[in-house]
Parts: C-alpha cells; structure tokens; sequence
C-alpha cells in the first residue's frame, strides 16, 4: 500500500503564510482603492453615462468618503480631492442630462 | 484690423489698471519664469527655503491631468498645502520624486524626507531654493532652442510642440492613473465677444482635453450646465477665473488676443 506523503514546498508555505498573516486592514486598503479606482475611471466617459449609472456613481463616491475619511492625513488629503473632482463631475453631467430631459 | 488692435489695446490698459489698482505691481514675468510658482505653507517652519516650483520642467513631460487629477495638485499656488510627510508617504511631489521612480532612462530624485542629513540638505535645496539657479535658467533657454515660438507668456507654442511631435507626454502613472476608456470630445463651438469688431472666440474641446481631461474644468471652474448660460468677462477673466486660472498663469496669456479671437470674419 503505497503512503501519501506530504512535502511541503517552502514557495507555497511562503504564500500561505503571507495570505495568513497580511494584515485586515491591508487586504481593506487594497479593497476600497479598487472600488475608487472603479468608481473614477470613468471620468472621460460620463457624457455617455445614462442618469441611473450616474445616480448610481455618485452613491458610490459618497460610500467612498466616508471610507476615506478614515485614512491618515495625507492619504485623506490626495483621495478626498481626487474624489470631491469625480463626484462634482458625475453630479454636473447628472444635471446636465436632467436638464436634457426635462427640455425634451 | 485698426479696430482689433484699438479693442486689443483697450484690454491691455484695462488690465495694467486692474493690477494698479490691486496696488502691487506686477512685472511681466521673463520666459524662463512664466509659469513659476513659490509654494510656502511649511517650509520656513522646516528651516527651509519655499521651493521654486517651474512649471515648464514637468509641463514638458506630462499632461496638466496627470498632476492636478490623478496626483492632486490644486489649481492655484498653495492651495495643496503640501508637507514633506506627504511627499514622504509617495504623496504629491513624492508621487514621482521617490527616489527609485524613472523618467525614460533618468531616475527622478526622491524629494522630501521628514529628517535630514547635512549629505541630504544637497538634495533639499534643489527644490527649496535660496537663490535663483543659473543652471535652470540655461537649461530652460537651452530647452527652447528646439521648441516652435511663441510671442508670449514663456515664448514656447506648447500645442505645435506636442503636434510636431517633439514632446510625447505623459498622460498615465502606473499605480496612479486609472485605465480609461477612450474619451468621446465634444466639438468645438464659438462664443461672440462683448466688443463689437472683435473676432468671435473659438473655442476647441479637443484641444483642453487632451492635457486636461474633463473634471480639471467642470465643474470646478466652469459650472454652466447650459451653453451661453454664463457670462464671461475680459475683467474676470484677468481676474483668475474662468480661462485665466490657466491662461496669464502658466498657459499662453489673455493678452494673446488672437490666439481665441481666432475666427475669421466671413467676407
């Protein structure tokens, strides 16, 4: 009867590790930066935007804030402004489009 | 013509009479300091001189966007406060100025650190500098020997210079910039000056967005929803708003008429 024995190949007991022990609040960083970094880049294609996914958008920026403004000092500082630029942008084409439709 | 030169002349003294008034008197500024700001929140609390900040160095290199949307810089001197903790944790100047960050083959120097050597002051007063430095003056007048002129402001036409092909700038920092979809620009459309005889103003979305994006600009300096809807003035504008957050500032001057006065009368 053959025996399943188990070697440990020190690669992956490195990435276990790493995934074990990688902080909460790191793994949190990465999580809120990748939703500002899916709400924001569509800066160049709001005009395009339909009301609803801009309705949508600026909910997401306001989630956002308050995430941020958790953050220390200068990462408040660079993403609230970064952030205020894409909410003010969503919020003036919803406007503008509104405007459209109510003139329709 | 004779008209278009009186309105142009008009505006000049109505401009000198705006500064007057202001009670500071503003030299023209030489070609190598258009566009030069001193930024000083905290750098005399550091025992450091403010840092002298040329806009065309980092103009020649990168979009306008790069730095004031996806870096954060604010869009009038000062108004970023920025410190050296910031510039420490990979922030505002520190964004590229970190030491191990290249440009092409050239390793851009890291700027501010919270405590500093005697060996690290060298590198401080690069930016922080006390006296004007001869070595950037050559190197901006050696830098516009290979650019298209232009009259005014620092005598560089920045959009030939980028349409000939000379600068490829940056528009994307990785770990900074986000992917984004190509941008659909609005066309370009003409607004009629106040002052009769004038050439209307042509005005190209193109052309500002390229450098800018679209939330450098709305709504943030231009908040009219509607076209026509807002009023502009040359006195406002003068003023630092609108157009002349940009322009007088480090884009061409409003003293340029012709370079918006552009559309031709039909004859």
């Amino acid at each position: 009867m053959s025996k399943l024995t188990l070697k440990a190949n020190p690669a992956v007991v490195a990435v276990l590790l790493l995934v074990l022990l990688w902080p909460a609040a790191a793994r949190s960083e990465e999580a809120w930066l990748a939703v500002f970094e899916q709400t924001c880049s569509k800066t160049s294609e709001a005009m395009t935007l339909s009301v609803a996914e801009l309705n949508a958008l600026i909910e997401k920026c306001g989630e956002l804030q308050k995430i941020i403004e958790t953050q220390d000092e200068s990462t408040r500082k660079v993403y609230l402004k970064r952030l205020q630029m894409c909410r003010n942008l969503y919020a003036y084409m919803l406007e503008h489009k509104k405007g459209g439709q109510a003139s329709k | 013509m004779k008209r278009i030169v009186l309105v142009c002349l008009i505006l000049l003294c109505g401009a000198s009479l705006l500064w007057g008034a202001g009670g500071t008197k503003k030299r023209k500024p030489l070609p190598h300091e258009f566009g030069s700001v001193l930024i000083s929140n905290y750098s005399r609390q550091a025992g450091l001189a403010p840092v002298q900040f040329d806009h065309w160095v980092h103009r020649k290199n990168y979009t306008c966007r790069v730095c004031h949307v996806d870096v954060g810089f604010g869009m009038t001197a000062n108004s970023t406060k920025i410190r050296a903790v910031d510039n420490a944790k990979g922030y505002f100047c520190g964004t590229c100025h970190n030491g191990t960050a290249t440009f092409g083959s050239t390793r851009i120097f890291a700027s501010c650190a919270t405590s500093y050597t005697r060996e690290d002051y060298q590198r401080c007063v690069k930016c922080h500098a006390l006296e004007k430095d001869p070595a950037r003056e050559e190197a901006f007048y050696h830098f516009l020997e290979r650019m298209p002129r232009e009259t005014f402001g620092n005598g560089i036409n920045w959009e030939k210079a980028e349409e000939d092909g000379l600068l490829k700038l940056v528009d994307n920092l990785d770990g900074v910039s986000f992917k984004k979809a190509s941008m659909k620009v609005e066309g370009d459309f003409a607004l009629k000056g106040k002052v009769e005889g004038m050439p209307e103003i042509i005005f190209s979305h193109a052309k500002h967005t390229v450098w800018n994006g679209c939330e450098l600009c709305h709504p943030e300096i231009f908040m009219g929803i509607k076209k026509g809807s807002t009023k502009y003035s040359m006195i406002e504008l003068f003023d630092g708003k609108y157009c002349g957050v940009c322009h007088d500032k480090v884009a061409f001057p409003q003293t340029d008429c012709k370079r918006c006065h552009s559309k031709q009368a039909q004859g």
